[in-house]
């Protein structure tokens, strides 16, 4: 009976307080809808038994899981802290009409359960839902959806079910736990006074703004810095952890010190448009800070992922015909000039055993080597010293010509002549140097050649053609690759060469035909894709996430805003302000507070280009156009979410701002 | 009803919303200052709204703040000021105006003997100063203080009196023996006493 008690009590509370925990129950839903299925989806026996690539494709899902699951769990706590905020007033009651603070925790208990039960219920029938339609989504961008078979009908997995269950149990518990903990620390009188009490003017905390400001600096210089992988590395996490705080500390207090500078100057504060809004703006940010930041994050995070990740796929096209200029890229397994023409000869009389020959051919030379800088000199590294080992750097030499097609830049070279390019600076470097012992002049240092050391630290040299090649070569560690480039139906390659794993593995046919590596553009894109394809499709899950916890938050602000404006409308009319002046006046505040993360998001973003460049650079995509554009894309894409989110939820403010405003 | 010669219901939000600027000082039983404003900024606020220059506002505060003893409150917020001083600075930023009329509803409502005391004070002041007062109230004791009182019951006059020569405590009475009789009587049998 007692027990039935409190249960009525609970579901009664829910649905009184419905207005805010109807939301919160939406959003609890859709996110356990969204852990099931991803985590399902990191567990899917198709995708597992799948060809090459598809592995890939599940680790990356695997490590999307840990991660929604982390922001799931920070934004599960914050909202709910939102609404027990809210809620101090109603627990104050209670304990007021004789309720004792057991009773209220058994009543928070039964909340939670119902909450839970909501919660799992309505999540993993949505989540089932979704599944599939989010396999098939992720079969389409990593374009593994050739080779998969889609079986009809829903299935349910079961562990996955367990991982989110066992997720929603531990984070209810410290909702729950952190609930009680409220309720056991606040007196009753306080409780029922807290919504009564003015809020108290923000003080204005000069040293939390300083920092802010110095700390997104600190962050924006650490980004436009970065212009290699190296420091990318070095300044990456500390970046976004700077510009994160930086973030908070100035929307915390940055903007009260600067609304209460705007304050201090009187004849600015005290004028008809300004006074009420600074003012009111003070109160307002006082009161969102917190929220209006995570909301800033949130933005910036969801453009940053889903604009770099995209650049990835939209862009992966393109880069891999820059990388591989034909379908079929071999290098042969020869030593003597002779046997060169020997090794191309092979292939294309295998390829004539299947009826085809090899389209649009194109062969380049190149050696490619350990090499260590010392005194302005290349020299070979010996690798039996260890110390020589870790100064070795990839010293790829290459012919003006084949420069020439990369680049499309026309040098002329003298044999003696050299261009160099280096990923790091070389201070003893002189006009004269040798490569492994061969003297040449350098006549100009190049930007690193797109191909070559981009990836990876090391040096470039551009000598003027194949005899000045021949000139550097010199025993069994170091020769000339030959390069032998065509194009064949992309249909018949797996039938020609085999896929990878036969390729390197049992068969002789690479032995038989004297090449060393054959790389097929077709192929390396497909695996290209099932990586960068599901970091893609993590991205977009994750902006998904992060704009459900958005709207939430948006709506929530919205609803707490509403509460406390009213009076101030009322009041304001009484004084002498015409409805229009406090809706404008309104209206203003509203409209900074909403777009001020976004613009913020925005700034974040740019400061981010470089890099986001950087990175998909040394991913050899180097279209910035297609970067630019996509950012572009992306940015106004969720400018327009956004737009829609503050129509929807400025409705429902003003629904009750005006309820029973028209008083005097 | 007429305003300044015009249909109320023909002039517009903004007009009234001048007017109501312009001409009335209003003074509520529950302040209703802003939060969010100082002292100083709540009795600025209508002035503010009528376009004024910082000095003048200063001007016209300093001697009101000082009739009104809150002179040393102004840069206070309402959270951290009592009752009857939360109304004092209501009145304030009522008449700072200068307003033909103003009008004070149940202005003794939220406050205790003494600030009710002292806020009738400023009323009879102002008043001496040629400011019209009109009040709704239910305190004998705030009424005791007027010039002339109307019952009102049920939205219809009932009764008046004329201070005349009478003492407040004289007029205690009067008012008191007024009420008595209207609450024991039917609300058609209206009689007028002059």
């Amino acid at each position: 009976m007692r027990k039935f008690f409190y249960g009525r009590l609970a579901a009664d509370n829910l649905k009184k307080n419905r207005q805010t925990y109807l939301p919160y129950l939406i959003s609890c839903s859709v996110t356990g809808a969204m852990l099931y299925t991803i985590c399902s989806l990191s567990k899917n026996e198709g995708l597992k038994n799948m060809s090459r690539g598809a592995e890939n494709t599940t680790e990356v899902l695997k490590f999307g899981t840990i991660i929604a699951m982390f922001f799931a769990a920070i934004f599960l706590f914050y909202t709910n802290s939102f609404l027990m905020k809210h809620r101090r007033k109603e627990f104050g009651l209670y304990q007021l009409l004789g309720m004792e603070k057991r009773h209220l925790a058994r009543v928070l208990f039964a909340e939670t359960v119902y909450t839970a039960g909501i919660t799992m219920g309505c999540g993993f029938l949505l989540g089932i839902l979704l599944d599939k339609l989010m396999y098939l989504l992720l079969l389409r961008v990593t374009g593994l959806i050739s080779d998969a078979k889609v079986p009809f009908g829903f299935e349910i997995n079961v562990f996955a079910m367990l991982t989110v269950a066992a997720f929603f149990g531990i984070v209810f518990i410290l909702i729950l736990l952190n609930a009680v903990r409220i309720v056991h620390f606040t007196k009753p009188i306080s409780m029922l006074n807290e919504a009564n009490a003015g809020e108290r003017e923000p003080k204005t905390k000069v040293i939390m703004a300083i920092l802010g400001v110095l700390l997104v600096g600190a962050g924006y210089v650490m980004s436009l810095c970065a212009t290699d992988t190296s420091l990318i590395l070095k300044f990456m996490l500390p970046a976004v952890l700077c510009v994160i705080v930086g973030t908070y500390f100035l929307f915390i207090a940055g903007s009260i010190a600067l609304l209460k500078l705007l304050k201090k100057n009187k004849s600015y504060y005290y004028k008809t448009r300004h006074f009420t809004s600074i003012s009111g703006m003070i109160y307002r940010m006082k009161q969102n800070a917190v929220g209006l930041s995570s909301i800033c994050i949130l933005s910036t995070m969801v453009l940053v992922m889903i604009s770099s990740t995209s650049c990835m796929v939209f862009g992966a096209k393109e880069m891999m015909k820059e990388l591989y200029p034909r379908e079929i890229q071999s290098c042969g397994m020869v030593t003597e000039d002779e046997n060169r023409l020997a090794f191309i000869d092979k292939i294309n009389r295998h390829l004539e055993t299947f009826g085809l020959h090899a389209e649009n051919p194109l062969t380049y030379e190149q050696v490619r080597a350990g090499a260590v800088f010392s005194d302005g000199n290349f020299n070979e590294c010996d690798y039996g010293n260890p110390h020589q080992r870790e100064l070795s750097r990839t010293l790829t030499v290459i012919c003006n010509s084949r420069y020439q097609e990369i680049t499309g830049n026309a040098v002329s070279l003298e044999p003696d002549e050299i261009l160099l390019s280096s990923t790091e600076p070389l201070p003893t470097l002189r006009r004269q140097t040798s490569l492994f012992g061969v003297k040449f002049k350098i006549k100009e240092l190049i930007d690193p050649v797109y191909g070559f050391n981009n990836t990876f630290p090391g040096y470039v040299a551009v000598v003027s053609d194949l005899d000045a090649l021949k000139r550097l070569e010199v025993d069994e560690h170091r020769y000339i690759h030959y390069y032998y480039l065509f194009d064949i139906p992309a249909e018949h390659e797996l039938e020609i060469f085999g896929d990878q794993d036969t390729r390197y593995g049992n068969s002789d046919l690479l032995q038989n035909l004297d090449v060393m590596m054959l790389n097929m553009r077709n192929e390396d894109y497909t695996f290209y894709m099932s990586v960068y394809g599901a970091f893609f499709f993590i991205a977009l899950f994750l902006g998904l996430l992060f704009t459900v916890q958005m709207v939430l938050m948006i709506y929530y602000k919205q609803i707490s805003e509403g509460h406390d404006d009213r009076q101030r409308y009322i009041i304001m009319q009484n004084v002498g302000m015409s409805r229009a002046e406090i809706r404008q006046s309104i209206r203003s505040q509203i409209l900074t507070v909403f777009f001020l993360p976004l613009v913020t998001a925005a700034i974040h973003t740019a400061f981010c280009i470089p890099i986001i460049r950087t990175v998909l650079y040394e991913m050899e995509l180097s279209n910035s156009r297609l970067i630019y554009l996509i950012l572009g894309c992306t940015f106004i894409a969720f400018s327009i979410l956004y737009a829609v989110i503050y129509a929807v939820t400025a409705k429902i403010y003003y629904r009750i701002v005006s309820a029973n405003s028209t008083a005097a | 009803m007429l305003l300044d010669g015009k249909t109320l219901s023909k002039i517009s939000d903004k007009e009234l919303a001048a007017f109501r600027r312009q001409n009335l000082g209003f003074v509520f039983q529950n302040f209703n200052l802003l939060d969010n404003f100082t002292l100083r900024d709540n009795i600025f606020l209508p002035l503010v709204l009528a376009g004024m220059q910082y000095d003048e506002m200063e001007k016209r505060l300093i001697p009101l703040a000082k009739v009104l003893g809150i002179h040393d409150l102004l840069g206070k917020f309402p959270y951290e000021v009592s009752g009857g001083q939360k109304q004092r600075a209501a009145i304030a930023r009522a008449i700072i105006t200068e307003p033909k009329l103003l009008l004070a509803d149940e202005p003794t409502g939220a406050l205790d003997s003494k600030s009710t005391d002292s806020l009738l004070d400023v009323f009879g002041k102002l008043n001496e100063g040629g400011q019209t007062i009109v009040m709704v109230t239910h305190s004998v004791k705030a009424a005791s203080h007027a010039g002339r009182v109307l019952f009102i019951k049920d939205g219809v006059i009932f009764h008046q009196i004329y201070r005349g020569e009478a003492t407040n405590k004289e007029m205690y009475q009067r008012i008191s023996d007024s009420l008595t009789r209207m609450l024991s009587q039917n609300p058609q049998g209206g009689e007028q006493d002059a």
